[in-house]
């Protein structure tokens, strides 16, 4: 399957204020480390209680949020389209950008080192610089690696220099090509127009003339450009076959990578790109603004985006068809959101985020607050308007029923961590991680047989991101924790294809067929 | 059978706007035994917070209860005095609201508003209280209720504030308790954690439970008997046993009910949703109010009202064809509504 977005080591912190000037900052990790692949056309669930980061994350992805470290790569437009700043900029002062990462690891590896001796009396604030080195260290490498490879290390300015020529004729190429597009709409409005209205066809005809004569000019540019690109690119592998033996070179080859990372785009940049990741809130009540109509709100994105001239007819029609296809009918263009209730709202908040067309859209929280009739009919029209459509989708909720029965794969997280990643069946099936298996058991269902089964009840409450525990997140509510859990935090590893588990005890199997335990815990159970 | 602790009967419950007279509450009768659990099921503007919030009388200026009796302990609550109802809130009925943050006062800590029902209802002094106040922090569960208790609302977690306000409404012993959406502001670990505490404390005193929400597994795990309301009216009531277990006889909207929400246990590849929303309460159906929503419409249902008629022991169910192989066979000349 193709990736669509890929994020590795995300972080987001968010600074405390401080109450006096000497104090050290201190931050609210609300992402810790996540990595995840969402794949073109699937709907990835995000599953935990309040306060988890799930939220935080589903921001963070649509660049809502800075992130504080890490990347997230986008797959949907190739990164000749988009034709970043930063790429050319990182090319230019590649050495720069080289040093810098060195730099940043030599600081990390000693902050490291100090901990490590320090021990067990390491202060919080020790570890605090210590993690923060690291991430920065990290992401001075995604920034240089992902586009400069093996030439980080080895002829880092002829690398550079050639790949600079390269990128410079195929972004000037792609945009090329979007002005052949542009020039063919417009020529296809011309002929229309000559149709409906042939008094104006002897002026409509003189301008098509033209445009097809700049199309041709435009043409011939554009294959120049791709040649010379292509010649560059002959060079360039004939420059890398020379270190094809050199494992350090290699290294740092394979972190090449052809995706836009959304982290470093300007911020028109990103804009340009908003058409394409788009969300749909929790709260339709508080997402429409109340003074325009529903109209306006679905033509104000596109507008923007340009895809229709403000006022046109064709963008009504549009409209109609779009409302239609989310259960909105014509006449409720005019209307005002507070005419509507909470159902047709939601509606509307979809079919605001689905005009402009996305390739990815953020579900955050977005049946939570709707009656439960109205809850299946939201699920379904996603789900139509995902088959139709090829959407992507982040399905972010705390109802683990409405994430089973929508999402193809589910992440669970805990405090900031993605401690598990399944597919739904094998989630449900097989859960590995303690939290996991807590989380299944606590949901009420309308099954009978529920009542009599045994679940378990987890204590307390989520402890604070500002200073969660050590070792294992998890460990100051699990029932298996066990020594080993409260120093070492066990990593995101995979048990079986496609199923991941931060767990010490992610091997031993906890279910079984019918769901019961396979392990004895002092189990609370809820019945009368 | 001796008489139920609590006995709402025909109860009507009318707001008064500008718009028109909305009947929220039209004709609904329950009640509740002692040590027992009533689950009121429905959706938003059902009429199952008014019905409840009848019981105590406190609704809003321009609401009203046009017609019925609430009887509780052999006395009728709608002819008490407001000296009289005093004594009755907070102390013999109480309840917990859906909201935790916002149903604690911000600017007293925790002690403080704890202490006011013992000062109240059972003039104990202040110092008394607050060390009453303390133990009720503990049998709710809540560590270190020493530091809790001169704590201020903000600085506690959701969780802690609902099992806050389970103290201030158990603090009496009533002899109901009245639980608005309890847990629906919480996160489901926090949700079991609060209604097993519930269900304790429920067996140590012996308090009858009115459980009022719209998550139907919750019920399940709850209740003893359910009521489910629709537009201000009771459509079904039966014991839980009954209504979770696939029974022949139920109202078209409990069986929507069921079906639109997705189970852990279900492979349908996509759920069967109740078509439209709740009408507006000033804009009601002529015939049966759930008619235009309904799969099983017929003709009669649209002209006529159904009453609210016993189908089997303990189950009464308001519609024409309670039987779910009735209405489902080809026979049953069901019609299209177009809303």
């Amino acid at each position: 399957m193709e990736k669509l977005l890929s994020i590795t080591n995300l972080k987001k912190y968010f600074p405390i204020a401080k109450s006096s000037f000497f104090e050290k900052p201190m931050y609210v990790r609300a992402n810790e480390d996540i990595s995840i692949d969402i794949y073109k056309g699937e709907t990835f669930g995000l599953v935990g209680e309040s306060g988890c980061g799930k939220s935080t994350l589903g921001r963070v992805l649509l660049q809502l949020y800075t992130q504080t470290a890490g990347s997230s790569m986008y797959y949907g437009r190739s990164l000749d389209q988009v034709a970043p700043g930063y790429v050319i900029d990182t090319l230019k002062n590649a050495e720069r950008y080289a040093e810098k990462y060195f730099k940043a690891k030599e600081r990390a590896d000693e902050l490291e080192k100090k901990c490590e001796e320090l021990g067990e009396s390491a202060s919080f604030f020790d570890l605090q610089d210590k993690n923060l080195a690291a991430a920065e260290a990290q992401t001075a490498l995604f920034h240089s690696a992902k586009i400069l490879g093996g030439f980080m290390v080895r002829d880092t300015k002829k690398g550079s220099e050639l790949l600079l020529q390269k990128y410079g004729f195929t972004f000037k190429a792609e945009k090329i090509i979007a002005e052949i597009e542009d020039i063919d709409l417009r020529i296809d409005n011309l002929e229309a127009l000559i149709e409906e209205n042939p008094k104006k066809a002897a002026s409509a005809k003189s301008k098509i003339a033209s445009l097809k004569k700049r199309r041709e000019e435009l043409t011939e540019r554009k294959e120049g450009l791709l040649l010379s690109a292509s010649a560059i690119s002959e060079k360039i592998v004939e420059l890398k076959s020379k270190y094809a033996g050199d494992p350090e070179f290699q290294k740092y080859e394979s972190m090449l990578d052809d995706g836009v990372d959304l982290t470093r785009l300007k911020y028109s940049e990103m804009r340009r790109l908003r058409n394409d990741l788009q969300v749909i809130f929790q709260d339709p009540y508080s997402s429409l603004n109340p003074r325009m109509t529903v109209g306006q709100i679905i033509e104000e994105g596109l507008i923007t985006h340009k895809f229709f001239k403000a006022g046109s007819k064709k963008m009504q029609q549009y409209v109609f068809d779009v409302m239609n296809s989310c259960g909105l009918q014509k006449y409720m263009y005019n209307r005002y959101p507070h005419q509507f209730s909470g159902g047709q709202r939601q509606r509307i908040c979809i079919a605001r985020s689905l005009a402009v067309k996305p390739k990815f859209v953020v579900c955050d929280e977005c049946v939570s607050a709707l009656d439960v009739s109205i809850q299946s009919q939201i699920i379904n029209l996603l789900q139509e308007l995902k088959e139709k459509d090829g959407l992507t989708y982040l399905f972010i909720s705390h109802n683990l029923s409405v994430v089973r029965y929508i999402s193809d794969r589910i992440g669970v997280m805990y405090l900031g961590n993605m401690v598990e990643v399944a597919e739904t069946d094998e989630l449900f099936k097989n859960p590995r991680h303690p939290y996991t298996i807590a989380l299944l058991s606590s949901i009420p269902t309308t099954d009978p047989d529920s009542l009599t089964k045994e679940r378990i009840i987890l204590e307390g409450n989520i402890p604070s991101p500002i200073k969660p525990p050590s070792g294992c997140k998890f460990h100051t509510r699990c029932f298996m924790a066990c020594d080993k859990c409260k120093v070492v935090p066990p990593a995101l590893e995979e048990i079986s294809p496609g199923h991941f588990v931060a767990c010490h005890f992610a091997d031993k199997q906890k279910l079984d067929e019918h769901g019961n335990f396979l392990f004895d815990v002092k189990k609370t159970t809820n019945q009368r | 059978m001796s008489a139920p602790l609590l006995e709402v009967k025909n109860l009507r419950t009318y707001f008064k706007t500008r718009n028109g007279t909305v009947k929220a509450v039209n004709d609904v009768s329950y009640s509740i035994e002692r040590g027992r659990t009533l689950g009121i099921v429905g959706e938003s503007g059902s009429g199952k917070s008014v019905s409840a919030m009848s019981i105590l009388r406190l609704l809003d200026a321009n609401g009203y209860i046009a017609d019925g009796t609430v009887t509780f302990d052999g006395r009728d609550l709608a002819t008490l005095s407001t000296q009289e109802m005093y004594h009755i809130r907070g102390n013999r009925i109480s309840v917990i609201f859906q909201e935790p943050m916002t149903s604690l006062n911000p600017v007293f800590t925790i002690k403080k508003q704890l202490s006011e029902p013992f000062i109240i209802h059972q003039g104990m002094s202040k110092k008394e209280a607050a060390e009453k106040s303390v133990e009720m922090l503990r049998s709710v569960q809540i560590p270190n209720p020493e530091a809790v208790a001169r704590q201020y609302p903000h600085q506690l977690s959701g969780g802690m504030r609902q099992r806050v306000m389970i103290a201030m409404a158990l603090s009496c012993k009533p002899d109901i308790l009245i639980a608005d959406e309890p847990t629906t502001a919480l996160d489901v670990t926090v949700q079991a954690q609060i209604l097993r505490l519930m269900n304790e404390m429920q067996k140590e005193n012996g308090t009858a439970i009115m459980f009022i929400t719209h998550d139907l597994g919750v019920i399940n795990e709850m209740a003893d008997d359910v009521v489910v309301m629709y537009c201000g009216q009771v459509v079904e009531q039966a014991p839980a046993s009954l209504i979770f277990a696939d029974c022949e006889q139920s109202h078209p909207y409990t069986e929507g009910l069921m079906f639109s929400i997705p189970r852990l246990n279900d492979d349908r590849s996509k759920l069967d949703p109740i078509p439209g929303a709740v009408p507006h309460p000033l804009d009601l159906p002529k015939g049966c109010k759930f008619a235009p929503r309904c799969k099983y419409c017929t003709q009669k249902c649209i002209d006529e009202e159904p009453k609210l008629e016993k189908v089997a022991d303990g189950q009464l169910v308001r519609c024409f064809y309670p039987s779910k192989s009735e209405r489902r066979s080809p026979s049953h000349g069901e019609i299209t509504v177009n809303n």
